[in-house]
């Protein structure tokens, strides 16, 4: 069952006035339910671009998204927030955290707009700290952490509201191999549980991984799929 | 709404948070905030603690007072005239009364004297049940009481102008709570009183009126013109305009509170002029991305300013209180220079009222949100995706 | 013009509000022209997100009205110190043409908000905005009500001189005015009490039945749309009772008839939970009423979810205002004396 369907998106930026740019071309892609797949390419060649109309940033320009069954590619952001609070987890490719606040903190945030207590969110945080050996960080200010940390700090934050989309944009691009393993092994139990995952990575660990279903390859704004 | 409630909270957090972490900052917007308020704050409370205090002057005022003046000045007076005044329609009571200030030169304090022939006078309801006020006894106010050493002692004595001395017991104290009326006041017979001054025996300063019905003052005070030429009638309402006359800058409020108004939203200006960083706004797109809502952007920057504004006022509030009450709100005292003629020496009492607050509040607080709301609103509106 | 600081509070307040309202009604013009949910432009997201900020405005608008209102009143019973012959607000209101009007119009402004707010509740529940235009377009609308009422406030204020004198609320209401206002045979205490409880019953029991009707998912508009219409008239006889008959047993004084009084703590603040029961009704029962002219497909749901809730609450607070209304009349019975 295709959960996230893209039909013939295209994006193009402004950048000035009278200069646009083309990133996305015509991109089509179906992604079922519980499925992980993998989006490989060359730098500059818009795998962000596709991520973060996947996760709900913002709209093609022209095209159609929908993510079961609601269009999100024509929502207002009122409800596009509402989208990307319930149903994406996202682990930026700069991470995106707020440097003055601490680890805990950081983590903690998507589970503020919820309305969750604090003491909930702690044993969250908790479980996810744990998980990712982040316990002995957690009162640290993120700018004092390095940037493995930082990653990790990122990818728990992403999995704290427990959402059904997992997207991470280059995850393992600060981790050493043995955490990018132990970063699998969680991804693993994400699938299990049922997530959907999508990641963009040049990392032949990645690519490689059996965990990964569909590789696709994305060149000039065009995705193509890898056999 | 349960989720409502706990969400807001939780934005509550945040946002208390985010006011420690930029806190040095808020500092600044927090203290110039207390200034404003201070300032507001001390001349509402000071003017309106005067307005009481004069309140419960002009409620002892007689309706009419009458006083015998001589090429201009207020001269001693026969207590007969009295009776020259029986036959006008309209008059319940007239009191004769001696009214002066003592110098104490031991000490260089000025006393009122009043001497009145009955306690139950116009001061009846300032005094103890059943208070005797004959031969030497007086009741004095605590002023009195405490620039004489007299707490533990009953007995004193004051120069006559001839410097004998006049013995004294303290028969009372006024009420504290009448403080501005009575600190300064030594009540005694009026034989006493004469005996202290040196006066003659039928002499007095002046005699108190009272009318019946207040609408026919004006008429009863122009009789007794007719009737007693050569002195100086005045009536309630005259001393009540005088007494305005100090309050007259009290119009001038309205400049004083528009120019706080402005100054509120000059310091907002300063805000924004200054807030929005680069910082801020990429912490904006970076919860946006994480799922704030507009709206919870835009809650948050109002509870900021909430609790800033609440806690500057309330500190700027304390801050005028002091001022007021243990200051006697020295930053106002030279706006008024004309209260020493009527009362020499006084300490103010602080005097707040619910209307007070609000009024401040309205002036203070609310204009700081309504400033603070568009700017707030502009931040919100940061994409999500800035910072992909 | 009386120079006092509530007087410069009450023009600064309607200063800001009417910048936000300027505001409000740039963003509402652009919207009721441009506006397009269809289209993908750049200015179509951009008034989406500006249409949030006039909602945000509007609320603060309101907000504004209504701390304006309340120290309206507190400002006219301040007044009354310095006014020959106004013994409460009642008398500052009536010392020239404009102090009731003004009050009115005050009232209307504020239901007129508060109307609008439900209105952008319940457009923003639907991604595709159905009532963008409509509630922008209402602005325009709303707006003169808005202006009006800061005349009518500068009016006020700028012909108020302490010399004037004016009459007080024991004259005002027990004496029979020219427009037959006061009590006359016809407004006797005894119909009034009909009018109030009886009347008062009876549209909580219709908003309760209505409830009903809705919870088990049929609804009629013109039953919704009469009861709405009753809760108008409710508003007018009901605030009409409380000053004539009610006031006067909660001061216990046959000749005392203010309508503000009781907002003072010398009563217990007891008119507060008292007119914001009344109004609370009345305003559920015609908001839901109104609404019924909304026809757009997309947020059907959610306005019958307000009805349903706003039927409920109706009923809820009608009820606790009747017993409000009716403690001090009880009490003063119990006491013993009779005023009628
Ligand atoms: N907001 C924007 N405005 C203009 N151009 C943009 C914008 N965002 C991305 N681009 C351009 O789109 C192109 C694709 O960017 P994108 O971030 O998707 O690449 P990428 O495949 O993720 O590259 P990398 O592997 O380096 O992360 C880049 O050339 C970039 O300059
Ligand atoms: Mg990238």
């Amino acid at each position: 069952m295709i959960m996230i369907e893209l039909k013939n998106v295209e994006k193009q930026f402004t950048v000035s006035r009278n200069e646009k740019v083309h990133i996305l071309h015509e991109i089509s892609l179906g992604i079922k339910k519980n499925q992980c797949i993998c989006i490989e390419g060359p730098s500059g060649s818009g795998k962000t671009t596709l991520l973060s109309i996947l996760g709900g940033l913002y709209g093609p320009t022209s095209g159609s998204a929908s993510v079961d069954g609601v269009k999100i590619s024509r929502l207002p952001e009122l409800f596009l927030t509402r989208y990307r609070r319930e149903k994406v987890g996202f682990i930026y490719q700069h991470y995106n955290l707020l440097e003055n606040l601490t680890v805990l903190q950081n983590i903690c945030l998507p589970l503020v707009p919820l309305g969750i207590h604090p003491n909930e969110q702690k044993r969250r945080a908790k479980r996810l700290l744990d998980r990712f050996q982040l316990s002995h960080r957690q009162e640290y200010q993120v700018s004092s952490i390095s940037g493995g940390e930082q990653q990790r700090t990122a990818i728990a934050r992403a999995l704290i509201n427990d959402p059904p989309i997992v997207i991470g944009d280059e995850p393992t691009a600060h981790l050493d191999a043995e955490l990018s393993h132990d970063l699998f092994f969680h991804l693993s139990t994400l699938k299990a549980e049922g997530k959907t995952i999508i990641l963009a990575s040049h990392d032949p660990f990645v690519l490689n991984h059996p965990l990964v279903d569909v590789r696709y390859r994305m060149e000039g704004g065009r995705l193509s799929q890898d056999s | 709404m349960k989720n409502a409630i706990s969400r807001h909270l939780n934005l509550l957090d945040f946002s208390l948070l985010s006011l420690l972490r930029n806190r040095l900052k808020n500092f600044g917007m927090f203290v110039v905030f207390t200034l404003v308020v201070f300032f507001l704050g001390s001349f509402q409370l000071f003017t309106s603690s005067l307005q009481f205090m004069s309140d419960q002057l002009l409620e002892n005022v007689p309706d009419i007072t009458i006083q015998q003046m001589s090429a201009g000045r207020q001269i001693n007076m026969n207590g007969d005239l009295a009776d020259r005044l029986s036959h006008i329609y309209g008059i319940k009571s007239v009191t004769r009364r001696i009214w002066g200030y003592y110098f104490d030169e031991s000490n260089g304090a000025n006393y009122t004297v009043v001497g009145v022939e009955s306690p139950a006078s116009s001061f009846s309801h300032l005094l103890p049940e059943g208070t005797d006020l004959s031969a030497s006894r007086v009741i004095m106010g605590e002023g009195v009481e405490r620039v004489r050493g007299l707490t533990g002692r009953k007995a004193f004595t004051l120069f006559r102008p001839d410097l004998s001395q006049q013995g004294f017991e303290k028969a009372a104290v006024f009420d504290p709570n009448t403080r501005s009326l009575t600190s300064d006041m030594l009540l005694m017979h009026m034989d006493t009183a004469r005996s202290l001054f040196g006066m003659q025996a039928d002499e007095i300063t002046d005699l108190l009126v009272e009318s019946g019905n207040p609408a026919e003052i004006d008429t009863i005070a122009k009789k007794i013109r007719a009737a007693l030429p050569g002195t100086r009638v005045i009536t309630k309402e005259q001393i009540a305009k005088t007494y305005h006359g100090v309050f007259g800058w009290r119009s001038g409020v309205g400049s004083i509170a528009l120019a706080g108004g402005i100054l509120a939203f000059m310091i907002l200006a300063w805000e924004r002029a200054s807030g929005f960083s680069r910082e801020e706004k990429r912490e904006t797109a970076i919860l946006r991305g994480i799922g704030f809502q507009a709206a919870d952007i835009l809650s948050i920057k109002i509870y900021e300013t909430f609790c800033l504004s609440l806690t500057a006022f309330l500190a700027g509030l304390v801050l005028s209180w002091m001022h007021i009450a243990f200051f006697d709100g020295i930053l106002f005292k030279p706006l008024l220079l004309g209260w020493s003629v009527l009362k020499p020496g006084f300490s103010i009492i602080p005097h707040v009222t619910g209307n007070d607050l609000l009024l401040l509040f309205c002036l203070s607080v609310v204009p700081y949100w309504c400033a603070a709301l568009i700017p707030a609103w502009r931040s919100t509106l940061v994409r999500a995706d800035s910072v992909v | 013009m009386l120079v006092n600081i509530y007087s410069i509070t009450l023009s600064l307040l309607s200063i800001v509000a009417g910048f936000f309202f300027l505001r409000s009604l740039i963003v509402a013009f652009r919207i009721v022209r441009y506006f397009n949910i269809d289209e993908d432009s750049r200015l179509q997201i951009r008034l989406e997100d500006e249409g949030l900020l006039s909602s945000a405005l509007i609320q603060f608008c309101c907000f504004i009205q209504l701390g304006g209102t309340l120290l309206f009143v507190l400002a006219a019973d301040d007044f009354s110190t310095v006014l020959a012959g106004a013994m409460c607000g009642t008398g500052s209101l009536l010392a020239n043409a404009y102090g009731f009007p003004a009050l009115i119009v005050k009232l209307v402004g504020i239901f007129c908000y508060g109307f609008w707010i439900v209105l952008h509740r319940i457009d923003i529940s639907s991604p595709a905005f159905p009532l963008m235009k409509l509630k922008h377009g209402l602005l325009f609308v709303i707006f003169p009500l808005f202006l009006l009422d800061t005349s009518l406030q500068i009016l006020y204020l700028a012909n108020l001189t302490p010399d004037i004198v004016t009459s007080c609320c024991g004259t005002l209401f027990t004496e029979k005015g020219p427009d037959g206002f006061g009590p006359n045979l016809a407004f006797s205490a005894t119909n009034q009490f009909l009018l109030l409880f009886g009347g008062g019953s009876l549209l909580a029991i219709t908003s309760l039945f209505l409830y009903k009707m809705l919870s088990t998912g049929s609804a009629n508009a013109w039953l919704l749309r009469i009861n709405g219409t009753g809760w108008a008239l409710y508003c007018v006889f009901g605030l009409m009772a409380i000053i004539l008959t009610i006031s006067s047993y909660v001061y216990a004084m046959p000749y005392h008839n203010c309508p503000f009084d009781m907002l003072k703590p010398e009563y217990y603040f007891f008119g507060y939970p008292l007119y914001f029961t009344f109004f609370g009704a009345v305003f559920c029962g015609v908001s839901s009423a109104l609404l019924t002219w909304i026809r757009a497909n997309e947020v059907q749901s959610m306005v019958f979810n307000y009805q349903r809730n706003s039927m409920k609450i109706a009923f809820l607070l009608s009820l606790c205002f009747m017993i409000l209304a009716a403690a001090p009349v009880f009490f003063y019975r119990l006491g013993g004396t009779d005023i009628f």
